[in-house]
């Protein structure tokens, strides 16, 4: 919707996610997927935190390391086509509070998904691999970086 | 509910129609500012001023926008997976190329365009087939495919128009401007096709620079055709490489446009922010250019007079006394407060009682207020010299339409006074009074307004999209025709309705759009500020009378 | 105390402890870590911060500049900029200004600008998203894209910024645009505002056009990821205005498939004054519309009235109703200016059997009469009504200057072509004529002898 565009703010990607009360929307979200994962009758309480793990995991992986670009048309003549969401928020800048944020929860989630397992060493395995691998795309040595050239373009 | 919850205090002088006397608050300000003093700020706002509010979004209406939006992608996603896999037909056109071109868009970024805008299509680009004055004609438009296609019924939809720049009602077809523009006509013929460089130069529009230059206040003027490409153009051509340019946060696309085109560096500080203006300035001076480390050799501060999207007045007084101890020169765009604001009409410069002569490059635009087209730049002899040899739109573009030229002329002697007649000074009054008088009701109402008080620009929070359409559409239905705006054209919070007042609204127009809002405000839970209590029309209204009443007993008992 | 700890954690396994609390340890680092700023390089005490602030003194904001006589104080007409233009006082005749079809002035255009200003008033007072879409500009739009025969049209409400927001809305980072020398400064502004890798090729030599496109081709052989998504423009104009003379457009289509570009047309010039029936460069050449995927032009010529269009298919031509800056962020044509340009249109498709061929054999009478001239060159083609003559020996601005006031003196109205510094590729100083279709023999005669007699 660019008729009457009210602000020079060329990425509306960088911003958003600093916007009053979304972190708290998100932790609302996370919990009623998990709430609907519980209610699932055949899947136990065990399964039930795994799988909310592992799919907030994938699906933040997805969209955060994965998707480039904006999903609108942005007024930077392309400047973000190249960057994943990860590396667009706060237009690069690292250790903001937005990235704290999103790197904390995945952490928190497998410290509780943890302690609901009973400590399971099948569920540690799945949990902590999905867990390093989001850790990982969110360092700041890898800014910018496409290991083997994946997703360059 | 006392008088202490009250946003506009009554207590404040009236000058002029103006509520609060911006001479006093301007110096208020000047001391302040010089003396390091912290500003007011309310329990749940960040006033900063007495005249300005801009309330903190509620926590509830951001949580249920967000909600709204998320809902809106999975349904995007969901829509999408179905076209890709051919359970839905694509609409839309298709290219004519071969398919082994790149296409030309990239999906991905017309996510957004496909799935959300389209489904609010016909809020936007409305088309009318009368003068956009108090009251316009819309043409009526139908959809059979949700908005990807239109057809006309061939009606039309009589509504009252809060949506075009009208601020002082001179868009009329039977004005004495609208006489001389058709008597130039006669005169000049509809179009000038040269540029000004070469033998475009008409003698009106000489006239205008020097009336334009009278009434401003400097010395000269320059015109181009234009609005947007005044700065655009004008901008590239007055700072370059090694320049700093310090831009609002809420800049219109015009001055973005032009600072990016000049190749200067750009930092933007925080909207109408001050204090941190100043700690830019002072950092960038201190450090020189990010890279070279060498010193700036200009530094240029761009603002505007009236923010559009927020209703709020730039901080005019400080930005001169920083500009003035830190040696930077300032460029002021009065594209919606020229002719709109101050007691004058002279724009934000009168409205604070500034010096003309301490903005350096005054720009504005003849669409607003005048109800014409094209822009200016007015200033010292040399700036306009300067840009009448090295301005693009001089050189390359066309010069001013004639029947513009001379319905600014007649409109700005108008306005000036010169005319013998007091309409100019009526029509300010009248917009004053208007702007009071609708600004006053809505916020009691328990709307949120944003904006200084004294703007004709009123916007009203919204937040989320869906209200965005469903706000617009129950207005059109009432006959009411309004402009709302959203993501990402604001902030994700940040979705608005936007009044723009016009002294062609009289009372009865202002009192039907107040009712219109009040029921579509219920039907739609617009009421979530939390300074003002919500209440219908009809308890402000007797509440009023009964404080009107208070006060004639309280003059009699005083008399007795 | 400690039997409040269930069982299950006492017996949690040890490398499931030590990972938890190595987590722990990276959170509380998280948040203490502070957010990358440049190191700072300044140990600067308060006392040297203030020396620099109050000794840094900025460059005057006016700098010094050329002061050219004639372009401050400009010669000013007093009424129509018709064929026959008041100028300074002195009834003259126009050739300076792009008055080809001599719609200035034209009593029916005036009659019904008249009549929609007592309809709809002078300005459209907003931009086209929020009720400054009137129903002319509809009207004008389906009229343009008719007139071409092709799907869609749109408008801008001037004829600089048409091309300057067209190209940036469809080529970004990263796509590459490859365009004539000779473009005209809208379209060089517009190439830098796209912030794309830009290749300019000589003017309009066809062999260093396709060199650049084979070099392309190798790289993209090489990194063929890259290549599926970088597109590639080709911008060039019909007629151009600093030349005057034709792009080849068949060879320009006919690469287009072989290297898979697409072509943004510019006919600011050639629309309604080149091909037979006027419909521009394409019907010229016979070359179908649909192989072209832009064409914009300027209504600021031929149709004597303000502003600018671009027409094409609707996939390319309704992106830009969200995307071309010009047309979101700036108030619409006013409705009477548009009025003006629909009726110049009937004018013209009324009398399309009668102007074009008039027009045509004008321009190629006042070539040959040029080009008969001793002490001057004409450049461009002979059917083009823009030339560009230039003196055989010393041709200096100065001196074209003086032989501009020499013909105004003798009541004729030339322009010197005027150019910024900011050009890309500057051309050599010229005075450019332009031809009127209702110019009449004895006075193309008349011009040609004042610019003879002015050399002397």
């Amino acid at each position: 919707m660019n008729v009457g565009v009210a602000h020079s703010e060329q990425n509306p990607n960088v911003s958003w996610l600093n916007s009053k009360g979304i972190w708290f929307t998100y932790v609302i979200f996370v919990f009623t997927m998990h709430l609907i994962l519980l209610s699932l009758p055949f899947l136990s309480t065990a399964v039930a935190w795994t799988l909310t793990n592992v799919l907030h995991n994938v699906a933040a992986f997805y969209l955060l390391h994965i998707v480039k670009g904006a999903p609108w048309e942005t007024s930077d003549q392309g400047k973000a086509r190249s960057y994943t969401y990860w590396e667009q928020i706060d237009d690069g800048v690292q250790f903001t509070a937005t990235r704290k944020f999103l790197t904390t929860v995945p952490i928190v989630l497998f410290l509780m998904a943890s302690f609901y397992t009973k400590y399971d060493p099948t569920h540690f395995f799945i949990n902590v691999s999905t867990l390093i691998v989001v850790l990982i795309a969110k360092l700041p040595q890898l800014h910018g970086v496409r290991i083997f050239g994946i997703n360059k373009y | 509910m006392t008088r202490d919850n009250l946003v506009i205090n009554k207590t404040q002088v009236e000058n002029n129609g103006v509520i609060h006397d911006p001479k006093k608050l301007s110096n208020q300000m000047q001391t302040q500012f010089q003396k390091g003093l912290t500003e007011k700020s309310t329990k749940k706002g960040k006033s900063e001023y007495d005249d300005e509010l801009f309330e903190d979004t509620p926590m509830l209406q951001a949580i249920y926008t967000y909600i709204c939006y998320a809902v809106l992608n999975l349904f995007g996603w969901f829509r999408d997976f179905l076209r890709q896999a051919g359970i839905e037909k694509r609409k839309g056109a298709a290219d004519n190329n071969p398919p082994d071109f790149v296409p030309l868009y990239q999906s991905y970024e017309s996510f957004y365009t496909r799935n959300v805008y389209y489904r609010i299509r016909d809020c936007f680009n409305r088309p009318i087939c009368s003068v956009p004055g108090a009251e316009l004609e819309l043409v009526d438009r139908k959809t059979d495919d949700f908005n990807w296609s239109f057809y006309y019924t061939g009606k039309k939809v009589k509504a009252l128009n809060l949506g075009s720049y009208n601020y002082l009602g001179f868009a009329e077809n039977n004005g004495p401007s609208s006489k001389a523009a058709i008597q130039s006509i006669n005169d000049y013929g509809v179009a000038s096709c040269s540029p000004r460089q070469e033998l475009g130069t008409l003698k009106c529009q000489l006239q205008l620079e020097e009336l334009l230059a009278e009434f401003l206040g400097v010395e000269s003027a320059v015109t181009f055709g234009m609005g947007f490409a005044t700065n655009a153009l004008n901008i590239p051509t007055l700072v370059g490489k090694n320049c700093l340019i310090l831009s609002d946060e809420l800049n219109h696309a015009s001055l973005v446009l032009g600072s990016r085109l000049s190749g200067a560096t750009i930092k933007v500080f925080k909207h109408n922010d001050t204090k941190d203006l100043e700690a830019k300035i002072k950092k960038a001076i201190i450090e020189g250019h990010p890279v070279t480390r060498r010193p700036w050799k200009k530094i240029l501060i761009v603002v505007e007079g009236v923010y559009s999207m927020e209703g709020s007045i730039v901080r005019l007084p400080e930005i001169i006394a920083i500009k003035k101890k830190y040696k930077a020169y300032l460029y002021l765009d009065e594209a919606h407060s020229i002719g709109a604001v101050g007691p004058n009409g002279r724009g934000v410069i009168d409205h604070w009682g500034c010096d003309s002569k301490d903005v350096d490059i005054l720009m504005g635009t003849f669409t607003k207020s005048f109800g014409a087209a094209g822009g200016y730049i007015a200033g010292s002899k040399e700036l306009v010299e300067f840009l009448k040899l090295n301005s693009h739109a001089n050189c390359y573009a066309s010069s001013m339409s004639p029947p513009v030229t001379w319905q600014i002329i007649r409109t700005l002697e108008i306005i000036m006074g010169l005319d013998k007649t007091n309409e100019g000074i009526r029509r300010i009054k009248q917009l004053a009074d208007n702007t009071h008088y609708f600004r006053e009701k809505l916020i009691k109402m328990g709307f949120i307004v944003y904006g200084n008080h004294s703007s004709p620009v009123v916007p009203v929070m919204l937040y989320m999209p869906s209200k965005i359409a469903g706000f617009n559409r129950l207005m059109l239905e009432k006959g009411i025709a309004v402009v709302t705006v959203g993501f990402p054209a604001t902030g994700l919070t940040g979705g608005r309705v936007r009044f723009c007042l016009s002294a062609a609204h009289t009372r009865e127009m202002l009192d039907k759009a107040l009712e219109a809002i009040d029921e579509c405000g219920n039907m739609a839970g617009l009421r979530t500020s939390q300074i003002n209590k919500p209440k219908t029309l009809k308890q402000v209204r007797d509440e009023e009378t009964k404080m009107n009443e208070i006060e004639i007993e309280e003059n009699v008992e005083r008399r007795i | 105390m400690l039997d409040l700890i269930p069982d299950y954690v006492k017996n949690a396994p040890f490398y499931h402890l030590v990972v938890e609390a190595f987590l722990l340890v990276w959170i509380l680092w998280l948040i203490f870590r502070k957010s990358y700023s440049p190191p700072e390089k300044n140990k600067l005490t308060e006392k040297d911060k203030k020396e620099l602030l109050e000794e840094w003194t900025p460059e005057p904001l006016v700098p010094n500049y050329d002061f050219r006589e004639s372009i401050v104080k400009p010669r000013v007409v007093d009424g129509p900029v018709a064929k026959y233009a008041i100028v300074d006082g002195v009834k003259s005749l126009n050739v300076a200004s792009f008055n080809f079809l001599n719609m200035v002035g034209n009593q029916k255009i005036s009659e019904m600008a008249i009549k929609s200003i007592q309809k709809y008033g002078v300005g459209s007072c907003g931009p086209r998203g929020f009720y400054g879409t009137i129903d002319v500009h509809l009207e004008l739009e389906q009229r343009l894209a008719k007139y071409f025969n092709v799907e869609e049209g749109i408008i801008y409400s001037y004829g600089f910024s048409t091309i300057a927001s067209a190209i940036p809305a469809y080529s970004k980072r990263g796509d590459i645009i490859f365009a004539d020398e000779g473009v005209h400064f809208a379209i060089q502004k517009g190439i830098v505002a796209s912030r794309s890798d830009v290749r300019y090729f000589k003017h309009n030599d066809i062999e260093d056009l396709e060199r650049l496109l084979k070099e392309q081709e190798d790289a993209d052989k090489k990194n063929p990821k890259k290549a599926k998504v970088t597109r590639k423009f080709l911008v060039i104009e019909g007629l151009y205005m600093n030349y005057g003379d034709l792009c080849p457009l068949p060879k320009m289509v006919e690469l287009k498939y072989k290297y898979k570009y697409r072509i943004f047309l510019d006919e600011s010039v050639s629309f309604a004054t080149i091909g037979k029936t006027g419909r521009g460069i394409t019907e010229y050449y016979n070359v179908p519309r649909e192989k072209i995927d832009l064409i914009s032009g300027s209504m600021e010529m031929s149709l004597g009235s303000v502003g600018g269009f671009c027409v094409g298919s609707s996939y390319v031509v309704q992106h830009q109703v969200l995307s071309g800056q010009g047309y979101c962020f700036s108030a619409s044509l006013p409705p009477l200016l548009a009025v003006s340009a629909i009726e110049a249109l009937n004018i013209i498709e009324e009398k399309q059997d009668e102007i074009f061929p008039e027009l045509e054999r004008k321009c190629k009478i006042m070539h040959q009469k040029l080009k008969a001239l001793n002490n001057y060159t004409v450049s461009g083609i002979d059917i083009s009504p823009i030339k560009h003559v230039r003196l055989s020996f010393e041709n200096t601005l100065d001196r074209l200057e003086k032989i501009v006031d020499y013909a105004q003196s003798k009541a004729i109205s030339l322009t010197v072509a005027r150019y910024l510094k900011e050009e890309k590729f500057s051309s050599k100083p010229s005075i450019r004529i332009s031809v009127n279709y209702d110019l009449t023999e004895a006075e193309i005669q008349q011009i040609v002898d004042v610019l003879d007699q002015a050399v002397n």
